[in-house]
């Protein structure tokens, strides 16, 4: 295998190379499995037109990218609806020829003709694509592919609110727990850019979807795996207390079922799960309005909780502010369980 | 080139521990062990698993930049996973075996005083078409040297540990404007790699850096494989090494150099091209593409050469692992003692840059505000400055003992160098043993006044007492063979023991790493600084 850029054999315009990559995408869909031969080289074909359209959009190295007709490209190929079928062809695709689109694909979709962004737009058109993509987390092979195409497509908030709101978000709970570690940190990495990236979006989408939503991310904090444990736990402190989120924390926070499983992971093996697991359990008891079931709970373990919390320490930098917040946590948990109106 | 594993990437590898059974341990990292281990399903094909305690990790974005870097890499001289899954707390990522074990471990084992040219010609070349490949698509490695070249039984060599390797495209900040992913603008800054290794422009990281400060690793990487170790290397990484480079600079070494009349004669290709990859600046390095059309790679031969030439004879892979952790248990604690105490002895002294010296083959660091003098002149002035006149006359001659010790063949003295395997000091029996007599000048290993001949009497001893304490744990080892055939316990505490504290150590070490950065960023800082002072 080469890895050598191949230079075209003359300049092309951006409509003939949108126009190549079109015919040679379709070209596959004439070839059957039985045409070894010609399939194969319908293959080399679109390869080819990948590498033709790389170097139009990134340079080869040595000339820099012309910026008007990089424009021109991405103005091509939303028009001509390549991107949809790059995107249907994409399991089909051999190795070179699906990392060349993946690196052209965050190019083209940071083009802006006239203000707007020209295949973004076509996607907003066509969002089964991201629906698509999506569901190839399911496909080893191109898991990782689709995994970075859509961190493209979930920087631009329209199409990373469509994500959240479709059925096919749901499935995000699953793919972070693939046992394959490579597709399931990915598929983390794209859920977390959808809970974090857009703030007010997320803060909407939890207000409509409050009690779906933290039902299964119950299941990810209560995961057996390690990595999922870990990882949830923090990225929820990472959207949780976010300020367009306060009005989710304070609804989260008055809820015994979800005090409870913080203070389980603060019981984990893990050092790292404690600490993260503290700086959400101390939101529960630093809470000024506890209802009366959590001031119960937190009566009734004082004595458990004062042991773990003793022996909880930070580490480096963050060492003091975490000894200054304990103590102040270990305080009210003293002070809750001596209030006398809880021994009913 | 085609090497067995590639050939199938499809094959699909177990994600669940139960498929694996391990073997040996060949290696340790700071929160990572190595482990040879069959995969029973396929056939019991032998592999490599890493496996690192996530636990130890402060997050896992390093981690899973390498597994999905390495993921979408496929090269034959980049040593890929063949797949990655936790279990409990640890991750592991099963890797294609390679037999002969890195080269830091091969050299040390076998070949103290470096390779032949011819072989490293061969290395190198496969080293630069991993990182023209890597440099290509976007990536930096930022940890090439010796201990991350892999060799297998074939003689071919990899490229491995992406742990703090980069993409330059994604650290970039901020998306949404136009399109412009000239490789010239992509900066990277945060600190990272193996200091020895370091160019210069990683160290001062807020300058940033790109492609080439792979180059210049590249370059010591060349002079590591030359020379048996990286320059400077026989230097601790302490809190002082920047005083210590200048002292490592003496009018011994020179001396020394001179009379021995060098031992090895390198091409003038060779020099040539490794001058170039440590050029101070940058820019003038060439590219790994360009590297690979220098005359030094013209007339290279292949691998089996490789296969002939250096793992003949080579004892396997755990076995040296096995040999290096037993000697490092007895060895490192007392020179990690020594280290510590020496930072009061000395005085501060600045560096400001480093200069290639094409002829010696050594790279030399370079003093501020000090005349064009003869280089030597400039020592012994320099050496007046500090405590090195009186002992200049005693390292000297415990440097040639050392050497005329080292050059003696035999087992003791391959097994005495395979000491500062793995561990980043990479003391040679020698350099440490000056480091206790000139620092302290009393304790431990050297004795006082003895000098020369105790230090020869010292290494022959210790060199006969490894052998012997080798034969012995082969015999324990059969033992304890004999007693799980039986069915009995055979989990030795001394194991557990000696692997706690090997992560302690470890771990200290990686303190000591990070405290150096921070000395080196410190001292640019105060080079930038004095220089505002005198532009005022």
């Amino acid at each position: 295998m080469s890895f050598s850029f191949f230079k075209p054999s003359r300049p092309k315009t951006p409509q003939e190379v949108a126009k190549a990559i079109k015919d040679s995408l379709m070209a596959l869909d004439t070839k059957t499995v039985v045409e070894v031969k010609a399939l194969e080289k319908a293959m080399e074909e679109v390869e080819k037109n990948f590498v033709t359209m790389r170097c139009m959009l990134s340079g080869d190295g040595e000339v820099e990218p012309n910026v008007d007709q990089v424009l021109q490209l991405a103005l091509e190929i939303s028009k001509e609806g390549v991107l949809s079928l790059v995107i249907h062809k994409l399991p089909i695709l051999g190795w070179e020829a699906r990392k060349d689109l993946v690196h052209c694909w965050s190019v083209l979709l940071k083009q802006k003709v006239d203000s707007a962004y020209c295949c973004v737009e076509y996607i907003e058109n066509h969002l089964e694509l991201l629906d698509f993509l999506v569901v190839c987390y399911d496909n080893k092979e191109i898991a990782l592919n689709c995994g970075n195409m859509l961190r493209e497509c979930v920087k631009f908030p329209t199409l990373a609110q469509y994500i959240l709101k479709s059925a096919s978000f749901v499935l995000f709970f699953k793919f972070v727990e693939l046992p394959n570690f490579d597709v399931a940190s990915d598929a983390f990495s794209t859920f977390k850019d959808l809970l974090t990236k857009h703030g007010t979006l997320v803060s909407e989408y939890l207000t409509a979807h409050y009690d779906e939503f933290f039902d299964l991310y119950e299941k990810l904090l209560t995961s057996s795996n390690y990595v999922t444990r870990r990882q949830s736990l923090k990225l929820l402190s990472e959207f949780l207390l976010e300020p367009p989120n306060s009005h989710i924390m304070k609804r989260y926070i008055l809820e015994v079922r979800y005090l409870k499983i913080m203070m389980t992971l603060l019981k984990d093996a893990s050092k790292n799960i404690q600490i993260s697991a503290f700086h959400i359990f101390k939101v529960f008891v630093a809470n000024p309005n506890k209802p009366r079931e959590v001031k119960i709970i937190l009566a009734k373990n004082h004595e458990k909780l004062l042991d773990l919390l003793h022996n909880l320490s930070g580490k480096g930098a963050e060492d003091e502010q975490f000894e200054e917040e304990k103590e102040l946590i270990i305080k009210e948990i003293e002070r809750v369980s001596r209030l006398p109106i809880l021994d009913r | 080139m085609a090497h067995e594993q590639e050939d199938h990437p499809k094959l699909q590898f177990p994600l669940e521990s139960d498929a694996y059974k391990i073997m040996d341990e060949i290696g340790v990292g700071v929160s990572a062990v190595v482990y040879k281990a069959e995969c029973i399903p396929m056939n019991s094909t032998v592999v490599a698993i890493k496996s690192i305690d996530l636990d130890q990790c402060k997050d896992f974005d390093n981690i899973r930049r390498e597994t999905k870097i390495l993921s979408l890499l496929s090269h034959p001289n980049i040593l890929n996973a063949h797949c990655s899954f936790t279990v409990d707390q640890r991750l592991w990522v099963v890797m294609p075996f390679m037999s002969g074990g890195s080269l830091q471990s091969i050299i040390s084992s076998s070949f103290s005083h470096g390779l032949p040219e011819q072989c490293i010609a061969i290395i190198l070349k496969e080293i630069l078409n991993a990182l023209s490949y890597l440099h290509n698509q976007g990536h930096l490695h930022r940890d090439v040297k010796a201990g991350n070249i892999l060799m297998d039984s074939n003689g071919c060599v990899k490229l491995a540990d992406f742990g703090v390797s980069a993409s330059i495209y994604e650290s970039r900040p901020g998306y949404g404007s136009s399109s412009s992913t000239s490789s010239s603008q992509l900066m990277l800054n945060d600190v990272t790699g193996t200091p020895y290794w370091m160019a210069p422009e990683v160290i001062h990281s807020h300058t940033g850096y790109s492609f080439k400060a792979d180059i210049w690793s590249f370059g010591i990487t060349a002079l590591e494989l030359a020379h048996g170790r990286p320059p400077l290397s026989h230097l601790p990484l302490s809190k002082s090494l920047i005083m210590k480079i200048t002292k490592r600079f003496r009018f011994s070494d020179y001396e020394n150099n001179n009379k021995k009349g060098k031992s090895k004669k390198f091409s003038k290709a060779f020099k040539d091209m490794v001058a170039s990859c440590l050029e101070q600046d940058p820019a003038k390095r060439p590219s790994a593409e360009k590297l690979l059309k220098h005359s030094f790679f013209k007339s290279c031969k292949g691998s089996e050469f490789l296969a002939k030439n250096v793992l003949h004879g080579l004892p396997m892979v755990e076995e040296r692992f096995r040999v290096s952790k037993i000697l490092r248990k007895g060895v490192n604690l007392e020179a990690d003692e020594d280290v510590d105490g020496e930072s009061q002895l000395v005085k501060y002294r600045r560096i400001s840059g480093w200069n290639f010296n094409e002829d010696d083959f050594q790279l030399e660091p370079v003093f501020p505000n000090e005349s064009k003098e003869d280089l030597i002149v400039k020592q012994v002035h320099f050496g007046g400055e500090t405590i090195i006149p009186e002992i200049v006359d005693e390292t000297a001659g415990l440097r040639n003992s050392g050497t005329t010790n080292l050059n003696s063949p035999e087992a003791e003295s391959s097994l005495l160098s395979s000491r500062g395997e793995g561990g980043d000091e990479g003391s040679s029996p020698s350099s440490w043993g000056i480091r206790g007599k000139e620092e302290s000048g009393i304790e431990g290993i050297v004795g006082d006044e003895a000098g020369i001949e105790s230090i020869v009497n010292t290494d022959i001893m210790m060199g006969g007492l490894t052998a012997l304490k080798r034969s012995l744990d082969d015999q324990r080892q059969r033992v304890t063979d004999l007693i799980a055939l039986f069915g009995g316990d055979v989990t030795s505490r001394e194991d557990q023991l000696l692997q706690l504290i090997e992560r302690l150590r470890l771990d200290v070490e990686n303190e000591r790493q990070k405290n150096f950065q921070l000395e080196m960023e410190l001292e640019f800082l105060k080079i930038h600084i004095s220089g505002a002072d005198e532009n005022n």
